[in-house]
């Protein structure tokens, strides 16, 4: 197991060790190249029976099953599930929206009032993902996306990657304008099938065009979990005098009377989010919606336990 | 409008503070990094205009609750209809002077239902209310009665005065406003308002006055320092009905009449009805007949009369009422049922034996002498006993002056440029007409020139004059006085005199009838009291047909005589406010209202008793009534009122008698209204249009 050489603010040994008995399932029949502890598309050798079928010539006679031929004078082979382990793609927004935040960050000294961004969010989240995948041999890899893929780590299951992937992390700035539609549709291309694909980003772009995306991907029979983050002053809107405010991806800036334009906001906030619901249900994306002053704990918690219920743990 | 502490509108820039705050708000904005820009832009793009709407609405609603804060603390008055002065809204509360014109005439006591408060009462409560409220420095009153201004401590006053009570007299505006100019002329006032409160009726007002050119002439150069203020209770607008019908009762005459065994009084009383500010001529229920109890009062006796009405008009002609043996000098009163003027409901009269008309001819001339005294011993009535004497010139310092009803003279004019006896003479005369008396001047015939001839009452006779056969008779007043038509509406024969010598004369003098060459045939002089004629020719043949056609010259001596012999009298009948105030104050009340003041008695109708000092026997009877004007209730309209007031500041506000609002009320209830609104609009329109918690889903998770 890897070790940990520099402090890295991401990474919270404590919360790592208390999901360390929760398994990281995959909601669907993966890909992987080796055994592993996820299902896999294909037969294998596993204990777990899986089915009968008539024999063919060319079957492997030692997988005949001689007491079935008895009681019915019929060759039929028996199957057994396959174990496999599984690629996870974590897909980072690093676009400039995600440097946004003003949940103050709970630390032992009072003086430095220090704020959690929406990207450092997602490093803790795509952190602990990743060192609970690598943990469970499976593969993981980096995707840091803004106008374009940043920065790419491909799958690997080497529990020396993750130092790689915490560096790349740990690196990544928010900067550019999201481009998500594209590179979404990009990484459903080029990843191979049958991976978990993992998206942290706060998705401010149009809902119908990410419809697509999640679409392609599951058309590509991967498995696609989204954390959608958001700071509660973007759900709030609650600003009590005059702002400009400025467009964080380098947009034009707006003069607003915040008491003036919140009913109207929230209203397009709403709209967006139920936008956003209904979607998610119709591709079937796990979909996790987060709020910031939420502790990522809590919200990995609930992700892997919803994951370990619905699919079991073997 | 006008504030009560109007120093407090000088805190209503303070209205401007919530858009100096939003102002200052707009300054201050903040600046800060925004990541969901999606949504900031689809807001900005929704509904922007309503926003923009909303935000100045609701800016502006802050801005009223201000506003009318400051204005309910200012203590606003409702004097809107008064058109209070803007220098006075913001300066002070009222003006420092107010001069109060009341109209006291009979027409102000009626009111709507004959209960309520009359007009004059409702005026002088609104005008106290009403200057207690706005406030000011001094009150000045002009009643219609004396027609002097009197200072009051506080208004309140007028509430208690006497001199504001009801009044027989009838108003003169013109006077009133004459004596307002002069007080303010004489004190030096500064701003002024001049509250008039009357009925506007006509003869009250007198709109075609000469007076009226030059007091708006003295008020305009006073520019906006003198404010007029009409309080008028002109009810023409009420409209006519039923409950607004007003009867006046009259006597017409009141003449004793001595038979054999016994005398009795003789009435012509006449009632009328009157609609308020609709003549009975013009009434539209004229044709409706109807029975009202008269009650007729001579002494201690009364009897009631049942009398009818038809077309507005009931008459009772020739009622006789019989007095006890002997008794041939009394007084009485006739009155209606209350209706809406108690003013109008009752007559006093007084009666007695008509004393003998004396006449006095003042002749050189036979011819003329015979004539005039023939003209003058004839009475027209058959119980009037009637004397003529016919005199020298030298013998008029032996006339007895007290029994003369007219002096008919024939002769030089006494005067400045006569003889030395003349100043006396003159003297005489003068005093003769200022006991009441009548005198007809003739020219003298004498061979001496009539330019020398002598000047009386600053008249004088010209030279003779020839007329040449185109002279005739041009005009002559059949309307008024010695050659008015007869009481059948019959005109005197003036026309068919044939004048074929006249004097000219010279002076001030009224032309009662003119030549074609403009020389007046006859002449009235103004006197206060008495009557002094001219006439520029004379009966004798070689003059004028004045003694062929009779008719003329008779009834202008008995006219003459019969107006002179009046003032001889025991009796008398006056119209209120024609005496004057002294010498009515020594009179004693004998019927009457009994709580009126004696220094009113020439003005509150009644029956006086009128004793010289010294006199022990019974003194003269003295009716005073209420003029025939009053009973006319033509009002003035409002293009007449406003010519009247034309170029001076003047506001109208026309009120109803028994009418409880005031002219000036406090309205800051309403601007707190006003306050309470535009607060609960405030405030709905900075309502959320929706809840937040509802607006936003908690955070979590959707699984598919």
């Amino acid at each position: 197991m890897w070790t940990s050489q520099k402090p890295r603010d991401f990474i919270d040994p404590t919360v790592l060790a208390s999901l360390a008995g929760m398994p990281l399932m995959a909601r669907r029949p993966m890909r992987g190249t080796v055994s592993g502890r996820h299902t896999s598309p294909t037969r294998g050798s596993s204990v777990e029976f899986a089915q009968y079928r008539k024999y063919v010539p060319g079957d492997d006679l030692r997988r005949l099953d001689w007491r079935a031929h008895g009681r019915s004078d019929r060759y039929y082979v028996k199957e057994f599930e396959a174990d496999t382990n599984l690629r996870c793609c974590l897909v980072v927004d690093t676009s400039g929206s995600m440097e946004f935040g003003t949940v103050a960050e709970k630390t032992s000294d009072a003086l430095t009032k220090k704020v959690i961004t929406k990207l450092q969010y997602a490093r803790r989240i795509a952190a602990a993902i990743g060192y609970i995948a690598v943990g469970q041999g499976d593969a993981v890899g980096l995707s840091c996306v803004a106008d374009g893929i940043v920065k790419h780590l491909p799958a690997l299951r080497n529990p020396s990657h993750l130092r790689s992937i915490f560096d790349t992390l740990e690196e990544a700035k928010g900067d550019g304008q999201t481009q998500l539609v594209e590179v979404l549709h990009e990484l459903a291309e080029t990843t191979r099938q049958g991976a978990m694909i993992l998206v942290m980003s706060d998705f401010f772009v149009d809902p119908d065009q990410l419809r697509g995306c999640f679409e392609h991907i599951r058309f590509r029979k991967h498995d696609l979990s989204l954390f959608h983050l958001l700071d509660p002053q973007e759900l709030n809107f609650s600003f009590g005098r005059p702002t400009r405010f400025l467009d964080m991806e380098g947009g034009t800036a707006i003069f607003a009377e915040p008491s003036e334009i919140a009913d109207r906001y929230q209203s397009a906030l709403r709209e967006y989010l139920d936008r956003m619901s209904e979607i998610v249900t119709q591709t079937g994306v796990d979909y996790h919606r987060v709020s910031l002053d939420e502790p990522y704990q809590e919200v990995l918690t609930r992700f892997l336990t919803r994951r370990a219920t619905a699919r079991g743990v073997r | 409008m006008s504030f009560l502490q109007p120093w407090m509108l000088a805190a209503l820039p303070l209205a401007l503070i919530p858009i100096i705050i939003h102002l200052i708000n707009q300054r201050r904005y903040q600046s800060t990094q925004w990541a969901a820009m999606m949504f900031l832009l689809s807001a900005n793009r929704m509904n922007r205009g309503y926003a923009r709407i909303r935000q100045w609405l609701i800016l502006a609603l802050r801005a009223i609750v201000i506003a009318t804060l400051i204005f309910a603390i200012g203590r606003p008055i409702a004097s809107g209809v008064l058109g209070g002065s803007i220098a006075g809204a913001f300066t002070g509360s009222g003006p420092a002077n107010t001069i109060v014109l009341l109209d006291r005439s009979p027409s102000m006591q009626s009111s709507t239902d004959g209960t309520s408060r009359t007009k004059l009462q409702t005026g002088i409560t609104q005008i106290v209310e009403a200057l207690q409220t706005i406030g000011t420095e001094r009150v000045v009153l002009i009643e219609s009665n004396s027609q002097t201004p009197r200072e009051l401590a506080s208004p309140s006053d007028l509430l208690e005065l006497p001199e504001t009570g009801p009044s027989d007299a009838s108003a003169d505006m013109p006077a009133m406003l004459l004596a307002a100019l002069d007080h303010i002329n004489a004190n030096q006032l500064g701003q002024t308002e001049v509250w008039i409160c009357s009925d506007l009726r006509a003869h009250d007002w007198r709109s075609e006055d000469g007076r009226w050119k030059s007091l708006r002439d003295a008020f305009v150069d006073f520019g906006r320092r003198i404010r007029f203020r009409l309080l008028a209770f002109s009810s023409s607008e009420t409209g006519v009905s039923a409950a607004q019908k007003n009867l006046s009762v009259r006597v017409e005459q009141a003449d004793l009449v001595t038979d054999d065994d016994e005398s009795a009084v003789v009435l012509s009383v006449k009632v009328q009805q009157n609609l308020d500010g609709v003549t009975s001529g013009q009434s539209a229920s004229s044709d409706e007949s109807s029975t009202l109890p008269l009650t007729l009062s001579l002494g201690d006796s009364r009897t009631v009369v049942d009398l009818e009405i038809r077309g507005g008009v009931g008459e009772l002609n020739g009622h006789r009422i019989a007095l006890p043996k002997g008794s041939e000098r009394g007084h009485g009163h006739v009155s209606i049922p209350a209706d809406l003027n108690p003013a109008d409901n009752e007559f006093f009269y007084t009666f007695d034996a008509p004393a003998a008309r004396r006449t006095v001819v003042v002749t050189e001339d036979e011819q003329v002498g015979r004539v005039l005294k023939l003209a003058s011993e004839i009475p027209s009535d058959e119980s009037v006993q009637s004397e003529a004497e016919v005199i020298s010139p030298r013998e008029v310092d032996g006339i007895s002056w007290e029994s003369v009803s007219l002096l008919l003279w024939h002769a030089a004019l006494p005067g400045v440029g006569g003889r030395d006896g003349d100043v006396g003479t003159r003297e005489m005369i003068e005093a003769f007409v200022e006991r009441g008396g009548r005198v007809v001047f003739f020219p003298s015939a004498s061979a001496r020139g009539l330019r020398g001839s002598g000047e009386i009452f600053a008249m004088h006779w010209d030279d003779w004059r020839d007329a040449d056969k185109d002279t005739a008779i041009k005009s002559w007043r059949g309307d008024a006085d010695l050659l008015a038509a007869t009481m059948a509406g019959t005109s005197l024969p003036v026309g068919q005199l044939k004048i074929d010598r006249y004097a000219g004369l010279t002076g001030e003098a009224t032309s009662l009838a003119t030549l074609t060459d403009g020389t007046p045939l006859l002449a009235r002089v103004a006197t206060p009291r008495g009557g002094v004629y001219f006439c520029s020719t004379t009966p004798s043949e070689d003059d004028s047909s004045l003694a062929a056609d009779g008719v003329v010259l008779y009834v202008m001596i008995q006219r003459a005589l019969a107006a002179g012999a009046e003032s001889l009298g025991n009796t008398s009948n006056l119209e209120a406010g024609t005496s004057d105030p002294k010498l009515a104050s020594r009179w004693q009340r004998l019927s009457g209202r009994s709580s009126a003041l004696s220094s009113e008695n020439a003005f509150i109708a009644g029956v006086f008793e009128q004793r010289d000092e010294g006199q022990l026997d019974e003194g003269r009877l003295i009716a005073v009534n209420r003029s025939v004007a009053e009973d006319v209730s033509a009002t003035l309209d409002d293009d007449q009122v406003e010519s009247l007031f034309q170029g001076l500041p003047f506001v109208r506000v026309d009120r109803q008698a028994g009418s409880g609002s005031s002219l000036v009320e406090e309205v800051w209830r309403a601007f707190l209204i006003v306050m309470l609104v535009a607060m609960i609009g405030e405030a709905f329109l900075c309502l959320p249009r929706q809840r937040t918690e509802d607006s936003v889903r908690v955070p979590g998770g959707v699984s598919a």
